[in-house]
């Protein structure tokens, strides 16, 4: 009796059994439920910094147009501008006009094969730089996916004085489909004008 | 032993509790975080397009008030200092005049600053611009002008796309501020000419004394229909009372009647002929009376001006005679004084419309004297033409076009003298007889026509005249952006 009553205790009883099974029938699905909240949490905080880059980016574009001195050309992926540097000769000099202190800015979408960035290029007559933003986000700019448009669109040659920029956003790690791209658009003006000859 | 186990459940229990407690706090946290991540995200664009809109707005502000009082920021600093935009932010401008970047230029630097979370986020917007206020210009012109030796505008400029300095006479010298004309139109004499010299053409700027050659076309502020519109609100039409009159006339070149703003009740009403407009209000904001195509051309004569005044035309502005500003300029401003807002600062008078100016044939009655005509105001009418009505018959062809003018007797036309104190914007000059200046007016002497530029218009500008701020470059400097985090 004392032995079975021990295996007994040793043993499951129904009612462990019952509420085990009750416990883990709440605790997977909420484990579960738990592990996709944390995993949609993580999504989206990637998903919010990558949103966070291409509204930088954005600015930074909006702002190179509103600065420059003239929009040379507009290309469905590819934006050329002139440039001053104020940064180098100062903005009380004189010489903030001269050539030397003219620059070439390039944003290009570049497509390596191994990866996808817009690439933005400064040229002056002393030094080239480059910096890549948006790696592996955007949507390739063709057709009617362009990422630079002159504006309004019937203005195609130039000079330009305002381009649509259009950032299409597509990150690699989303696995949602392409109906999902999120698009960032801004149309930007130079505020530039010719200056007399005298 | 029961007891032990009972131990043991509650044991786990607080395992399990503070286990979740843990997973949700984390959980919470982290979304939290990203909510915050988001929060901050939106402020920071917001603040920055904020602040950046602040620095335009302070810009245009600073450049608005320039074209009406060119010394508004020396006389009225604290309207360019620390100036508070409620619910956006301060900003200050910094205003110095420069010509080594853009000729007669200034250069703004408008400093924005917005607090928003505690962080300060600040823009500083440099503007290289140029004010083309219209008085600026004695004398604009789309297409070609000629101008008569004895010019004297030392404080006005000369523009046209051709422009053309016609020969000395008399040895008189043509004296203009600044002489402009368009790389692809040309100038007479040309630039490198031994003309430009003090004793001839005496051209003040810039350092060389030549005229300068544009790269472009100027643009010039237009009389549109959004401000017609806007000048029929300045004249309160469709209001009670409303300024609407297309008649100022005199009885006769000796019997002058006077004209004051239409916003002015006080005294000098019979100088020496009373002013007869029937609306006055005592409102010093009005200024401008108002002249619609439906009523008739504008007609103004033997008037003399007190106060700033405009006349604003749909239709055709018919000159019939003097038009003299009183020619004491400081005393006696119609109004409640300088020192109020809008009230006069010089007796002006402003002719504006979409249409033609004409100086028509009613002002010399025919005998045998010698008159001056006097037209002492600004004119602006960009898209019209300026000519002059001769005073002779037409002799027609067989086709019933008008060929030659038969003069009357005597010939009125050699008994006619002109005065012009202006400054004068104009599509087109009739340069051809027997429309133009110089066939109507050609009383013997050196001198039957007399250019001068109205320098009170620069000194003292009109109100509400339309005016162009061209931007030659402006660059956008963020100094503070607060931070994300």
């Amino acid at each position: 009796m004392r032995l079975s009553r021990t295996a007994a205790r040793r043993g499951v009883t129904l009612t462990e059994v019952v509420i085990t099974v009750g416990l883990l029938t709440i605790a997977i699905p909420m484990l579960k439920l738990g592990m996709d909240w944390v995993n949609s949490i993580s999504r989206q905080r990637v998903m919010m910094n990558a949103q966070w880059q291409a509204q930088v980016a954005l600015y930074d574009l909006t702002r190179a147009v509103r600065n420059a001195e003239s929009i040379v050309s507009v290309s469905s992926s590819t934006l050329v501008l002139r440039v001053l540097q104020p940064s180098e000769q100062g903005f009380t000099n004189a010489l903030l006009f001269a050539d030397v202190n003219r620059a070439t800015m390039t944003f290009t979408f570049v497509n390596s094969g191994q990866g996808t960035h817009l690439l933005r290029r400064l040229e002056s007559p002393t030094k080239t730089s480059d910096s890549k933003v948006l790696a592996n986000m955007l949507v390739n700019p063709v057709g009617s996916s362009y990422m630079f448009h002159p504006y309004p669109p019937a203005d195609t040659e130039p000079p330009f004085d305002a381009v649509e920029i259009v950032l299409r956003l597509w990150p690699s790690f989303m696995k949602t489909g392409r109906d999902n791209v999120i698009e960032y658009r801004s149309i930007s003006m130079r505020r530039a004008r010719a200056q007399e000859n005298t | 032993m029961i007891n032990m186990r009972e131990k043991s459940q509650k044991g786990s229990t607080v395992v399990i509790a503070v286990t979740l407690a843990m997973a949700a706090a984390i959980l919470i946290i982290s979304a939290s975080r990203s909510l915050l991540f988001n929060s901050h995200q939106v402020v920071y664009f917001n603040s920055m397009n904020k602040v950046y809109r602040l620095a335009e707005t302070g810009a245009i502000k600073a450049i608005g008030q320039l074209t009406v009082d060119p010394e508004f920021y020396i006389t009225n600093p604290s309207l360019v200092t620390n100036v508070v935009e409620p619910g956006e932010g301060r900003y200050s401008v910094s205003i110095q005049p420069r010509n080594d970047i853009v000729g007669s230029g200034y250069w703004f630097v408008t400093t924005a600053t917005v607090t928003a979370g505690g962080q300060q986020y600040i823009t500083r917007l440099h503007t290289h611009l140029r004010i083309s206020n219209a008085a600026d210009y004695f004398w604009a012109v789309k297409e070609r002008l000629a101008l008569t030796s004895g010019i004297n505008a030392a404080g006005g400029k000369v523009y046209s796309p051709q422009l053309e300095f016609l020969p000395q006479v008399g040895g008189q010298v043509t004296t203009v501020k600044k002489a402009e004309f368009v790389s692809s139109g040309n100038v007479i004499p040309t630039r490198l000419s031994a003309r430009y010299n003090a004793a001839d053409i005496n051209i003040l700027e810039p350092g060389d004394h030549r005229p300068v050659s544009l790269d472009a076309e100027i643009v010039f502020p237009q009389v549109l229909n959004s401000d017609l519109i806007r000048y029929q609100q300045l004249a309160k039409v469709g209001q009670t009372p409303q300024h609407v009159n297309c008649n100022f006339q005199g009885t006769s070149p000796t019997g002058i009647a006077a004209v004051f703003p239409p916003g002015y009740v006080g005294g000098q009403w019979t100088s020496p002929v009373a002013d007869t407009y029937a609306n006055h209000t005592n409102d010093n904001f009005d200024h401008v009376y108002y002249c619609p195509s439906s009523i008739g051309p504008l007609t103004i004569g033997n008037v003399r001006i007190y106060g700033q005044v405009l006349f604003v035309a749909e239709g055709d502005i018919r000159i019939t005679g003097n038009i003299y500003s009183e020619s004491n300029p400081e005393a006696s401003f119609p109004g409640a004084g300088v020192s109020n807002v809008s009230s006069s600062t010089a007796h002006q008078a402003v002719l504006i419309t979409k249409a033609n100016v004409v100086l028509t044939r009613n002002f010399h009655p025919g005998d045998a004297a010698t008159y001056l005509e006097t037209v002492e105001a600004m004119i602006m009418a960009p898209h019209g033409s300026l000519s002059a009505e001769p005073y002779g018959e037409y002799n027609y062809d067989a086709f019933g076009n008008p060929t030659t003018v038969r003069w009357g007797t005597p010939d009125v036309h050699a008994r006619l003298r002109l005065l012009i104190s202006s400054s004068m914007i104009f599509a087109r000059v009739e340069s051809n007889p027997p429309n133009n200046l110089p066939t109507v007016f050609q009383a013997p002497g050196a001198n039957p026509r007399t250019y001068q530029y109205m320098q009170s218009l620069k000194d003292k500008p009109p109100f509400y005249m339309p005016a162009l701020a061209e931007i030659h470059w402006q660059y956008e400097e963020t100094v503070g952006a607060g931070s994300m985090f």
